[in-house]
């Protein structure tokens, strides 16, 4: 499995893609703008070029010869994507730590808040749970999947971005008190930690039930 | 012992089925897994490696059930698919990922195959001619100590020279008794110089597997006038009609003193006969 994972992140995706998280995190300094938008490049850039490395390397030919099982080629494909997603999240947050500190908390969408971080990775377990289980279906064909699952988060985006800004419950909520906000981070948890295991469970399950 | 051993292995697609496929190789020999291109040669190789799921059948290779000890069984096996991987990534870097999925990894074996072969890690794999980009998989397949190589028609596209230098080099590896090959092919004058056992299939069906010698007994040529093949006709496996008489291949148990001339069949000849089969 570590193995695979070494595999991923030296020969099968691109390292373009671990830089790019650090330079799109220079979008957090843009003032007074949807802040969601920075993290949704991952769906529309990162994903769909990393898929097609895949089919342009071959890289199924290649993990066919290795020692591995299908459940463990699913496993390290998933991690090291994850760990891009982790990468886009960590230079948004510290870009974002900073942008408060350079112009102040005040945004006219959303707040860059613990609980807007909070929501960040729902927003990714939410596209994972679409793109991954149905990209494993074929280990191919990665179109349908981004692109809804990239609609997902766009619709989630605008529920959060639009209500925070049109509700006062959902401002209460992500603009609110620290404990609230903590309170959104301790579900966003918890929700992204049960997404992010029916996610491995059904990729694991519908790669295995396909050939190579 | 066998290295190897397929049981009624079945896989089924809509247009397609592998049916039943049974062989084994003992340890040390050199197999050939012959078959017209779309027999089904690369998906029983496919389905023995559990690269695709198999719909019924067992596999075992060292005594162990690929089932229940895939990567350990795994981890002794050199698999060769034919298929280019990584053509940008240098053969240095690709080495360097490989060698970690192998504990039995001996760096100064690969650096000996690298120099016969006169490999250049520096160079990527899009710039390597066919013939020594399977060269370059033989010696990633070689230097974990492998015991069991299966080669899907690892000589396919090669020229005459690069094919008997590949040959050569599959009956130096076998030389010591540890090392059996599986080696899918539709070449077959390949296997003529190497291979020591021949499994045979067609449309997915097994037609035989047996040692090499025990195939070509099996089965003659057959060549006579047009009155002469009224008579042998029905034993024949399939002919050809000229404007002299005919040519056709038949079972070695249905040859009679007919008056017709009987000679020894390639392997060649034997395919050819068969896959012109439904027409008769």
């Amino acid at each position: 499995m570590r193995n695979l994972i070494y595999k991923e992140l030296k020969l099968s995706i691109h390292k373009f893609f671990l830089i790019l998280p650090f330079m799109l995190s220079l979008l957090m300094f843009i003032p007074q703008w949807i802040y969601t938008i920075a993290f949704m490049y991952f769906f529309w850039i990162s994903i769909i070029n990393i898929c097609s490395g895949y089919i342009a390397k071959q890289d199924n030919s290649f993990t066919a010869m290795l020692p591995v099982t299908k459940s463990d080629i699913v496993k390290s494909k998933i991690v090291a994507i994850l760990s891009i997603e982790g990468l886009h999240l960590f230079t948004g947050i510290v870009m974002g730590v900073v942008h408060n500190q350079i112009y102040g908390t005040y945004n006219f969408f959303m707040d860059m808040n613990l609980a807007f971080f909070s929501a960040m990775f729902v927003m990714f377990a939410i596209f994972n749970i679409i793109f991954f289980p149905w990209y494993f279906k074929t280990a191919y064909f990665y179109g349908k999947p981004v692109i809804y699952g990239a609609v997902a988060t766009l619709v989630f985006a605008f529920v959060i971005e639009y209500g925070t800004i049109r509700f006062a419950f959902m401002r209460n909520i992500f603009e609110g008190e620290m404990s609230i906000q903590w309170i959104v981070t301790l579900v966003s948890a918890i929700l992204v930690g049960i997404l992010t295991f029916v996610t491995v469970k059904k990729s694991v399950r519908n790669f295995t039930s396909l050939g190579l | 012992m066998n290295c190897l051993e397929v049981r009624n292995l079945t896989k089924k697609y809509e247009t397609f089925t592998l049916d039943n496929i049974s062989f084994e190789i003992p340890k040390g020999y050199i197999m050939g897994f012959i078959g017209e291109n779309g027999a089904g040669k690369t998906t029983t190789i496919n389905a023995l490696l559990n690269i695709i799921n198999r719909d019924n059948g067992t596999v075992s290779i060292f005594g162990k059930d690929i089932d229940k000890q895939e990567l350990e069984i795994k981890k002794d096996i050199g698999f060769v698919s034919g298929e280019s991987f990584y053509p940008k990534s240098k053969l240095r870097d690709i080495t360097k990922v490989y060698k970690r999925f192998y504990s039995k990894w001996d760096d100064s074996t690969y650096q000996s195959y690298i120099k016969l072969f006169k490999l250049n890690g520096d160079k990527k794999v899009d710039e390597l001619s066919k013939g020594m980009k399977m060269k370059y998989a033989l010696a990633l397949a070689l230097s974990h100590k492998a015991e069991l190589l299966i080669l899907d028609e690892p000589t396919s596209g090669l020229d005459p020279v690069a094919r008997d230098n590949l040959l050569e080099i599959f009956q130096t590896v076998v030389e010591d008794g540890e090392v059996s090959i599986l080696f899918s092919t539709h070449i077959t004058s390949d296997l003529d110089k190497c291979a020591d056992y021949i499994t045979f299939i067609k449309d997915g069906k097994l037609i035989e597997s047996s040692t090499k010698d025990d195939l070509i007994d099996k089965y003659r040529l057959v060549n006579g006038t047009k009155e002469q093949l009224s008579e042998i006709k029905d034993q024949m496996i399939a002919y050809k009609e000229n404007a002299f008489g005919f040519n056709g291949l038949i079972e070695t148990k249905d040859v009679k003193e007919t008056g017709v001339r009987y000679g020894v069949p390639s392997l060649d000849d034997i395919m050819i006969y068969y896959s012109g089969k439904e027409v008769l």
